[in-house]
């Protein structure tokens, strides 16, 4: 019975011992390693933007649309707006990110950086003969039935979004339509549609946004 | 007594845990997409390989006979978080780029069983020598199907272009099915050429023996 005893008790003893043990490196490790995601952003965008942030938008209860996500949105001093949009149509369980630079209304600049795709296939979307495609594309582009506004640059976009117009007086919707085609690449299907939606999405805050400042 | 030597030789051609002993099969197919995916799976592999190796051995005396299997996944899975926290922390492109199997290693069959059949059973200093050539042998294996399925899938290697190779790339080796067709041929090969290097060597031995 006391040998019963002496063996739980060692059994405790060993795995509590080791457990604090790998308790204490984690502690130290997660200290050493701690990154500051809100700074780590703001470096990435000062690498891609040469224009200084001005100030951070509060999201606060701005309605996404379905599988996307606004995650963070800034307005540099030149009055563009630096968005980080998600898609969920990607095959990483992250999702698929992007930031997007919107000025006067237009697409600026698009960075991919940081998306696992798998490479030769997922990765086409986010090569810039890809998304050198949405520069220059408006919120109305995105939602016009008219492809011949985009047919020179080689984008063909069927009307299927939802109409967020805050001047409209419509209520938001939060459902792509499933008809939207969008010049979608062969073998690559998911995640240029990820791409697709999140630069409607970001477009869509910026047409959010703008017409709430109106 | 084994040679300091041929412990480490044994991991990386005997004992080749992707090749000779079909181990680490999920993450051998999984990540292989890329020569760079293989080599950063294979090298955080070894890490907590040899981490978990040492600490092993130096508690071989002490841990429990009962309850050794989830004491060794307490050290392991410790090991496998310090690797993601780091990867997340300096590398965040391969932290992006493994996923979800980077926790995965917690219950990579390769790491428990040099646990299990060596480390538990050997010095510190041979735990960490077998946990080197078995470490140098997975990165060498998962680095040789990222460059077959990398160069053939997707015409590049390290993410560079080849102009005619990426024009008529074969998709099919960085899908699923392309994995499991690399991984049968290189096993072949690898294969083949290890029996044909012992077959050699024993030949050698018997004629030094007749003189």
């Amino acid at each position: 019975m006391r040998n019963r005893a002496k063996e739980i008790i060692t059994i405790v003893v060993v795995l509590t011992a080791i457990a604090m043990v790998s308790g204490l490196l984690l502690g130290v490790m997660n200290k050493l390693t701690s990154i500051d995601e809100a700074e780590a952003l703001k470096a990435r965008i000062s690498e891609i933007y040469e224009e200084e942030i001005d100030r951070q938008i509060n999201i606060g209860n701005y309605q996404n649309i379905s599988d996307t996500k606004i995650l963070n949105a800034f307005v540099a001093k030149d009055k563009a707006y630096i968005i980080e949009s998600k898609s969920e149509k990607a095959y990483s369980s992250d999702g698929l990110k992007l930031i997007v630079i919107i000025k006067n209304g237009k697409v600026k600049k698009i960075d991919a950086k940081g998306n696992s795709e798998t490479p030769g296939l997922g990765t086409k979307a986010f090569e810039d003969t890809y998304l050198n495609k949405f520069i220059g594309l408006s919120f109305q582009d995105m939602t016009t039935d008219d492809s011949s506004a985009n047919e020179n640059k080689g984008i063909e976009i069927i009307w299927g979004f939802d109409n967020i117009h805050a001047q409209s007086g419509a209520t938001p919707s939060t459902e792509i339509d499933e008809q939207i085609e969008f010049d979608t690449i062969s073998g690559a299907t998911k995640s240029s549609q990820g791409v697709i939606n999140a630069v409607y999405a970001a477009l869509r805050f910026y047409e959010f946004m703008e017409g709430a400042n109106d | 007594m084994i040679k300091k030597s041929d412990i480490v030789k044994n991991g990386i051609i005997k004992n080749n845990p992707t090749f000779r002993l079909v181990l680490g099969t999920c993450p051998t197919l999984a990540v292989t997409t890329s020569v760079m995916n293989g080599i950063s799976m294979g090298l955080a592999t070894t890490f907590v390989l040899i981490c978990s190796n040492i600490i092993i051995s130096l508690l071989r005396n002490i841990i429990p006979d009962k309850v050794r299997i989830p004491a060794y996944i307490l050290l392991i899975a410790t090991f496998v978080i310090v690797v993601e926290m780091v990867l997340r922390a300096f590398l965040p492109d391969i932290y992006d780029a493994l996923g979800l199997f980077i926790s995965l290693i917690v219950v990579n069959c390769i790491i428990l069983g040099r646990a299990e059949s060596f480390a538990s059973a050997n010095t510190v200093l041979d735990s960490a020598l077998d946990a080197v050539g078995i470490g140098a042998g997975f990165t060498f294996a998962l680095m040789l199907m990222g460059f077959v399925r990398e160069l053939l899938g997707a015409g590049s290697i390290f993410s560079w272009s080849i102009p005619v190779l990426s024009d008529c790339a074969m998709t099919i080796f960085i899908l699923p099915a392309g994995g499991f067709f690399a991984y049968g041929f290189l096993m072949v090969i690898f294969n083949q050429l290890v029996k044909k290097a012992e077959e050699r060597k024993k030949q050698k031995a018997e004629k030094g023996a007749e003189r």
